[in-house]
């Protein structure tokens, strides 16, 4: 049985659609992502869940059970709030114990879970502090401790590390993805950060204006971008126009194999996926842009008028700008109508390949 | 399947409060518009204009108006000749005893108002002030204190100096510099006070009761007499749709300029 | 700093307390200086020696019944009020902030109404409407309903005219301290498993006792010395301190009686006032950091 199951959700604000018809399945223990830019809808969907929001059509069920018209305090669900959410008016203590003690538990049995919880996100020793006098940092572990303790089903989290600088939010991730794996809990968690998705979740749900575009582990929706939406927003990506005929189509200069019916087509290519050849042989582009990210080089190059390919050139190859290349593409997907209709297949032989379903009930995960 | 979305709470609400607020008022203007209204009939017999031209014809009227604006112009101008230099005073230079002086006009709502209007009242009657212009001029001044430098002082506060700084720069002498740049921008909160301090004192009711009667004649004491002894209802009623009006421009101004939090913020949440 | 920024700085001192003269003269003048006449003359006492201290004046006040119960009709119209007051701001301030509700504009714009409604127009169409034959009984009747008792004329007519009237100012007070608990923490407190009621005592009320206090201590200054709608709305036995102080001084014609009675009212205001002095000015120093 799914942890939550999410079956045609639909929510309108007025004339704008904030989710349409959504639907969604997270086997217990997994952690979803939400990820997807400003207004696509996952913080929205996430409030929906949480019990803050009511859908205007469809249902939530959280372990088989029918949550839907069930108002917050009654849901198993816990959420951390992007602005961390504590009282002020109360101490750490206060803000851990509030949820257990509205549900009448002894002191004895309070005081040992509110330990175990502080242990575990690293904050013991700080149960008399007020929250204003915390970091950002503890104040979030504090918020994570607080919906923690109530050992929830399903826990939320609403971009809980935004506000944190680069550094903290990384180590804070790991902390909360330890955690989330010695307890076994379910997760969902918004971003708009990519990294984070990617190396957080277990799937991760891509979100466009209220629909929901893929949902796969995350090499699939790295590799197999379902829509060019998906494939421009994770990671880069070079997409052109080309015409195919006769299963072939030209790419500045290469001939590749699409087996696609004759027509319009979109080509992707991840910078990864197209090798700079200094020197080569056959087509060459002008390097009309060079960035040095000290692991990585990044050359634009110009095959032609008007047309960029972003490559990804590991350090050591000295590219200068201006100098011709030559450029070899490795590996590509092509997409018509936006959606994902071929892709080179990882042993490289181009075959056949039907497009993936966008998958919305896994078939792997069993109840 | 579709959620309907019923908001019970503020219907109730809504409801409810437009049944204590709207429902006096709401009679009052049908009252202003009847020739004969005879209970137990819910509504009026027969509506008419008769008693607009009565209410108009009075003598005592034209009067009580004539006072009363009087009264509101005069007490509107010296507060601003009075409290506007002295809000600039307080909102850019700084002198001895500056944040004592300021805080001295919280002490007018510190008493209960009237209470202090007593008190005033009984020095007033030694000096034979009571029943004189003058004397009720003199009080809702004291009255329209806090208003009046209050406001402007945020107002002033509130200009960017380097708004002023950049015409300095551009070789503008201060006069100019606050003629060009800092009146217009305290401009607004200035009219509002302005506009606050006149309508509070055309309705004043209570110093005029105490020290203008029964000489000085204004509106709300003319609206007092014919509570108490008029048996004619519309005539107090078309004499209040008549008043209503300074307060009717009030509420436009406000829609527009004040919003709800931070009415609530000055009066100290 | 120089010889001639020194001379500058006291030449812009004594502009400002020029320009700041007049308006701290009035307050002086017609406030502070009026209240300590006050004070001196109701302390003073006729002794066989002449003029001396004493507490006769005050003395007598307490011992007159008909004095104390005037102050006590006071007293009680103000609790029943700040109550009421209190009791009905609440809720509509917590649907405004909290509930996305459809009715929220119209709600805000209704009960703000009675900012823009003059106390004296008020009087006459609460008579209109609560009085005899007024449009309640009107009402009442049209549907088979005997007529209630008319609140006019008893303590329940000030009492009704003063709560509509101070409903504007009180939820707008209510209103910005609610503004200091953010809609997260109340989602928060819901999310652990607190109902509407448990929010509301453990999350919102400690946060906004603050603005509560102000809001009474508003409000009973401004209740205590109320007398337009006492006075014509009210019955004239007893009859609250506004009216009462009126025709001590005006029909008795006794000054210093009068004197003693707005002494008395400032006293029992006293603890309030300088609350509500406080509060602002704290208010204004935190703004200004």
């Amino acid at each position: 049985m799914p942890a939550l199951d999410i079956r045609n959700l639909s929510r309108n604000f007025g004339a704008t659609s904030a989710a349409e018809d959504i639907n969604l399945s997270i086997a217990p223990g997994e952690l979803i992502s939400l990820l997807g830019p400003s207004g696509s809808g996952k913080s929205t969907l996430l409030r929906m869940i949480g019990g803050f929001e009511r859908p205007d059509e469809g249902s939530i069920q959280i372990e088989g059970r029918d949550v839907t018209d069930l108002p917050p305090e009654k849901r198993p669900t816990g959420m951390v709030f992007q602005s961390h959410a504590l009282w002020p008016h109360m101490t750490v203590a206060g803000n851990i114990a509030f949820g257990l003690r509205l549900r009448r538990l002894d002191r004895a049995t309070i005081e040992k879970k509110m330990s175990a919880v502080l242990a575990m996100v690293g904050l013991t020793g700080m149960e008399n502090r007020t929250p204003t006098k915390l970091s950002g940092g503890q104040q979030q572990r504090v918020a994570l401790a607080r919906a923690l303790v109530l050992e929830p089903r399903v826990l939320l989290l609403d971009e809980p590390f935004a506000s944190l600088d680069q550094h903290l939010r990384e180590r804070l991730r790991d902390e909360v993805h330890q955690i989330q794996r010695r307890l076994g809990i379910t997760m969902v968690f918004v971003t708009h950060g990519q990294d984070e998705a990617l190396a957080m979740a277990d799937r991760i749900a891509v979100m466009r204006a209220g629909r929901l575009e893929q949902i796969g582990r995350p090499d699939e929706v790295y590799r197999q971008p379902a829509t060019e939406f998906v494939a421009g927003f994770i990671g880069r990506a070079s997409i052109l126009d080309v015409e195919i005929r006769a299963g072939k189509a030209m790419l500045a200069g290469h001939q590749i194999a699409v087996p696609l019916a004759d027509g319009p087509a979109r080509l992707m290519i991840r910078p990864e996926d197209l090798e700079i050849i200094p020197g080569g042989k056959g087509p060459v582009a002008e390097a009309v842009r060079v960035t040095d990210f000290g692991s990585h080089l990044a050359v634009e190059i110009e095959p032609a008028p008007g047309l960029k390919l972003h490559a990804r050139v590991s350090t050591g190859q000295a590219i200068a700008l201006g100098a011709k290349l030559g450029f070899l593409p490795r590996r590509i997907a092509a997409y018509r109508d936006g959606r994902l209709a071929f892709f080179t297949p990882p042993c490289g032989n181009s075959s056949p390949n039907a497009a993936p379903k966008m998958v919305d009930r896994p078939l792997a995960y069993s109840a | 399947m579709m959620r309907f979305r019923p908001d019970l709470r503020g219907l109730l609400i809504a409801v409810l409060l437009s049944v204590v607020i709207l429902l006096p008022l709401v009679n009052v203007a049908v009252w202003a518009f009847t020739e004969v209204w005879r209970w137990p009939a819910v509504i009026p017999q027969k509506f008419g204009l008769r008693f607009w031209g009565d209410v108009l014809g009075r003598g005592d009227v034209w009067q009580a108006l004539r006072t009363s604006l009087a009264l509101s112009t005069i007490v509107t101008a010296l507060s601003a000749i009075i409290c506007l230099p002295a809000a600039w005073a307080f909102a850019r230079l700084d002198f001895p005893g500056r944040n004592v002086f300021f805080m001295s006009f919280l002490t007018v709502y510190a008493f209960p108002k009237f209470g202090l209007y007593i008190t005033i009242a009984t020095i007033f009657l030694g000096l034979g002030l009571i029943g004189s212009f003058w004397g009720v001029v003199l009080i809702q001044l004291v009255s329209t204190l806090m208003f009046m430098v209050w406001i402007p002082v945020s107002a002033f506060q509130n200009v960017d100096p380097r708004l002023e700084e950049a015409a300095r720069d551009v070789g503008a002498s201060p006069l100019r510099v606050f003629w060009s740049v800092t009146l217009p921008q305290v401009m607004p909160a200035v009219s509002a006070a302005l506009l606050l301090t006149f309508v509070n004192t055309f309705y004043e009711t209570e110093v005029a009761w105490l020290i203008g009667a029964p000489e000085v004649r204004t509106v709300p004491l003319l609206m007092i007499r014919f509570i108490n002894s008029e048996l004619v209802v519309q005539y107090g009623a078309v004499f209040s749709v008549m008043l209503w009006l300074p307060s009717f421009l009030l509420l436009l101004v406000a829609r527009r300029f004040l919003g709800a939090q931070a009415l609530g913020r000055a009066l100290g949440a | 700093m120089s010889h001639a920024d020194n001379n500058k700085k006291m030449g812009r001192g004594t502009i400002g307390l020029l320009l700041v003269a007049p308006p701290v003269a009035l307050v002086i003048g017609l406030i502070l200086w009026p209240v300590a006449l006050s004070v001196i003359d109701t302390l003073t006492v006729q002794t066989p020696e002449g003029p001396g201290l004493g507490l006769a004046h005050y003395i007598f006040f307490f011992t007159d019944g008909f004095s104390l119960r005037n102050l006590w009709l006071t007293i009680w119209v103000t609790a029943v009020c700040t109550v009421l007051l209190l009791g009905i701001s609440l809720p509509i301030a917590l649907y405004l902030r909290f509930s996305d509700g459809r009715y929220a504009g119209y709600v805000q714009t209704v009960a703000l109404f009675p900012l823009f409604v003059p106390s004296i127009l008020l009087a006459y169409a609460l008579i209109r409407t609560l009085g005899p034959n007024g449009t309640v009984d009107t009402l009442l009747n049209a549907v088979g309903l005997p007529k209630i008792p008319s609140p006019y004329l008893t303590p329940w007519g000030p009492i009704i005219g003063l709560v509509w009237d101070n409903l504007p100012l009180t939820l707008l007070i209510v209103l910005a301290g609610l503004g200091n608990v953010s809609k997260a923490s109340v989602e928060a407190a819901r999310d652990v498993g607190a109902g509407r009621l448990q929010v509301l005592r453990h999350i919102i009320l400690p946060r906004i006792s603050g603005a509560l206090m102000v809001a009474a201590c508003f409000v009973i200054l401004g209740l205590f010395s109320a007398f337009t709608l006492p006075w014509l709305l009210g019955p004239t036995v007893p009859e609250m301190m506004g009216p009462y102080m009126r025709r001590t001084i005006i029909d008795v014609d006794a000054p210093t009686q009068a004197r003693t009675q707005a002494v008395v009212t400032f006293l029992i205001c006293a603890v309030f006032a300088w609350f509500y002095v406080r509060s602002v000015a704290r208010g204004r120093k935190e703004g200004a950091q």
